[in-house]
């Protein structure tokens, strides 16, 4: 942090153009244009990609030409129009300017696990190492008090500039105490609200601190919540398990270009990630419509790469833009790995999507509602259809019983008059 | 009733629009559980070694899935708007009358002779499940509404239903809970149906004054006559 920039005071940015999304000419991208540049200009006079960024790729092994690959594929992934290339490879560079604190909560830390551990250092993976991360549990060198206060002096240096990412639920039950970190014991929610409470935006990164996750899943023992729902603040979800890492860093290069407000889905999800169901971009889509399933992993179906919809893909109910960006270096993705997906980036999706490997008709109750025997929607409505067949069989048989035994009952003698209406009589 | 004018043998029940209604029902009802459960969980399979040669199954399905279940909608529609027409509301008073319980459970239990609700269509059991039908049925069409909603990309009322309506998402346990709500829904219509056909026909059968005809007809006989004639 060579010379601090105060994010509060930058240039703002007014009509940021979603591709698909929203209506805008181009005046309307032109005005956003040259009010990113303004923005940027702010933040760092330089004017082009700084010197020691380009130096600090080269030696990892990357080439110039990745950088432009690599910044033309975050902005088609941001949903800009191409004219903001340049500006997305400027807000790379300078968003180590942006302070940033990543708290580990209530989870595997497969979310840090998924962005550091990539098996080539790309740019989402050097750009999260060179933002200012001030602070990340699992990286950094120094424990116990001297971790401590290294977070204590981050946010009081930082006050209301910093990004707070989450990483984890918030357990709430038996007071919080399901979760303690640091030398002094401290509770995650006390820990969260800490954090939050200085933070110029708060950010979930990983289905746990966006919805509450596996911890949050029945039956829920600790008590645990999504960041947003334990401290009932606006949080920026970054759904997924893990979260990826184009999204996460697209959201920080959001922050550094435009303003700490993207716009969100109504589950509290950038527009530009989450916009779109895994279904609907799917590369196995043509086969869903021509009715061709894969019946059996590694039948024919499957080697023909045919839908997976009857193995349990829950791509149909799930937002999130893995058929576009993929995993791995962008190489990848689950569908395209031969497995359907599991909907990780939806709220519950433990409780909901389960079981993984078939259709939701096939979906158990019973573990949720609490009760011994479990049951599938399918086999409820057999069995109750079968009901209704047994019920019907042994009425009709008791009307030709009762018909046989007491014949005079249809024809009663006529002095039997009916009895009387019950209303409006 | 005068000596002179015959007393009429039969009574109106159902208006022509109910009968219409009920049989557009009837027809979508059976086609939209089975596209459905082709849907749900597909049933009709291509052989893998075969490349695709024909149509694109699963796309007319939906399709007509979708059509059939607007249609539904608008069945539905004028059904409610006939139901308010002719203050056939009215008859849910019955509902509150405990003699016509008692008659009506006592009938269905074999221990009980045959009756008419004078002046109502239904009985107290009838009314309740009639109406216990509508809502699933209103409620199976607000969560094909969302589904449709979500599906469909382009603009116009797919996309009202995605982002006017898109708030009953959440309601529903997000798009995987309507899914579900709607696989339930279904399975409670089939319930629904297979107790309605029994005892229409079991009514008929028993009391023999033609009440199966009575959908198609729209009158039905008075209980009196049909005694005498019994």
């Amino acid at each position: 942090m060579d010379s601090p920039v105060n994010w509060d005071k930058l240039p703002k940015v007014t009509g940021r153009p979603l591709e698909g999304i929203t209506d805008h000419s181009n005046e309307d991208i032109t005005r956003a244009v040259e009010d990113v540049d303004r923005r940027l200009h702010a933040i760092d006079p330089d004017g082009t990609v700084s010197g020691a960024f380009v130096e600090r790729f080269m030696a990892l092994g990357l080439t110039r030409r990745d950088f432009i690959k690599w910044s033309s594929m975050m902005t088609a992934a941001l949903m800009l129009p191409p004219i903001f290339e340049s500006r997305v490879a400027r807000a790379a560079a300078v968003s180590s300017k942006l302070p940033v604190v990543w708290i580990n909560l209530q989870d595997c830390d497969g979310n840090t696990e998924s962005l550091l551990r990539t098996s080539d250092p790309g740019f989402a993976s050097l750009i999260l190492d060179t933002i200012s991360l001030d602070y990340n549990e699992t990286v950094m060198a120094a424990a116990g008090y001297q971790a401590m206060d290294r977070m204590n002096e981050v946010i009081a240096k930082h006050h209301g500039q910093y990004v707070a990412i989450f990483e984890g639920s918030v357990p709430l039950g038996n007071n919080g105490t399901f979760f303690t970190t640091g030398a002094n014991a401290e509770t995650g929610i006390s820990l969260a609200t800490r954090v939050a409470s200085g933070a110029k935006m708060v950010m979930a990164a990983g289905t746990c601190s966006a919805f509450g996750g596996i911890p949050a899943a029945q039956p829920n023992p600790t008590g645990a919540k999504g960041v947003g729902d334990a401290l009932n603040i606006p949080v920026v979800n970054i759904s997924g398990c893990p979260a990826n890492a184009v999204n996460l860093v697209g959201t920080i290069l959001e922050v550094v270009m435009f303003n700490d407000n993207p716009a969100l889905d109504r589950y509290g999800r950038p527009l530009w990630a989450y916009a779109h169901r895994i279904h609907d971009n799917c590369e196995r889509r043509g086969h869903f419509d021509a009715g061709e399933y894969v019946l059996n992993w590694g039948d024919t179906a499957a080697q023909n790469e045919w839908c997976l919809f009857k193995m349990g893909c829950k791509g149909p109910y799930t937002y999130n833009n893995c058929p576009q960006v993929r995993w791995n270096q962008q190489v990848s993705w689950p569908i395209r790995a031969g497995h359907g997906c599991i909907g990780c980036a939806q709220p519950n999706f433990w409780d909901t999507m389960t079981p993984f490997e078939q259709p939701l008709g096939a979906k158990v109750y019973g573990s949720a509602l609490g009760i011994g025997i479990d049951a599938a929607a399918n086999t409820v409505g057999e069995v109750v259809v079968g009901a209704a067949a047994v019920g019907i069989a042994i009425h009709a048989t008791a009307t030709v019983i009762r018909d046989k035994t007491a014949p005079q009952w249809k024809n009663p003698p006529p002095q039997d008059t009916p009895p009387k209406p019950p209303v409006n009589s | 009733m005068t000596e002179n004018v015959p007393e009429k043998r039969t009574h109106v029940l159902f208006s022509p629009a109910t009968r219409w209604m009920h049989w557009l029902r009837v027809a979508l009802i059976v086609y939209l559980v089975l596209t459905g459960f082709e849907i749900g969980q597909p049933f009709v399979l291509y052989n893998p070694l075969v490349p695709t040669w024909k149509d694109f199954l699963m796309n007319w399905v939906r399709g007509t899935h979708e059509m059939a279940g607007f249609t539904l909608i608008a069945t539905e529609l004028v059904r409610i708007y006939d139901f308010l027409r002719t203050h056939e509301y009215k008859d849910g008073r019955v509902l509150f009358s405990k003699a016509a319980w008692k008659k009506q459970l006592a009938y269905y239990g074999l221990f009980g002779r045959k009756y008419r609700h004078p002046g109502v269509r239904y009985g107290p059991l009838q009314f309740a499940f009639y109406a216990a039908f509508y809502v699933a049925l209103i409620l199976i069409s607000i969560t094909g509404f969302l589904l449709f909603g979500a599906n469909y990309n382009g603009p116009g009322f797919g996309s009202f239903i995605y982002h006017q309506l898109g708030f009953l998402y959440p309601w529903f346990g997000g798009l995987v809970g309507v899914r579900t709500w709607h696989i339930w829904l279904a399975w409670s219509i089939i319930v629904f149906v297979v107790g309605h056909v029994y005892m229409v026909v079991w009514n008929t059968v028993e009391n023999r004054d033609g009440t199966i005809d009575t959908m198609l007809t729209g009158t039905h006989m008075r209980v009196d006559q049909a005694s005498e004639n019994e």
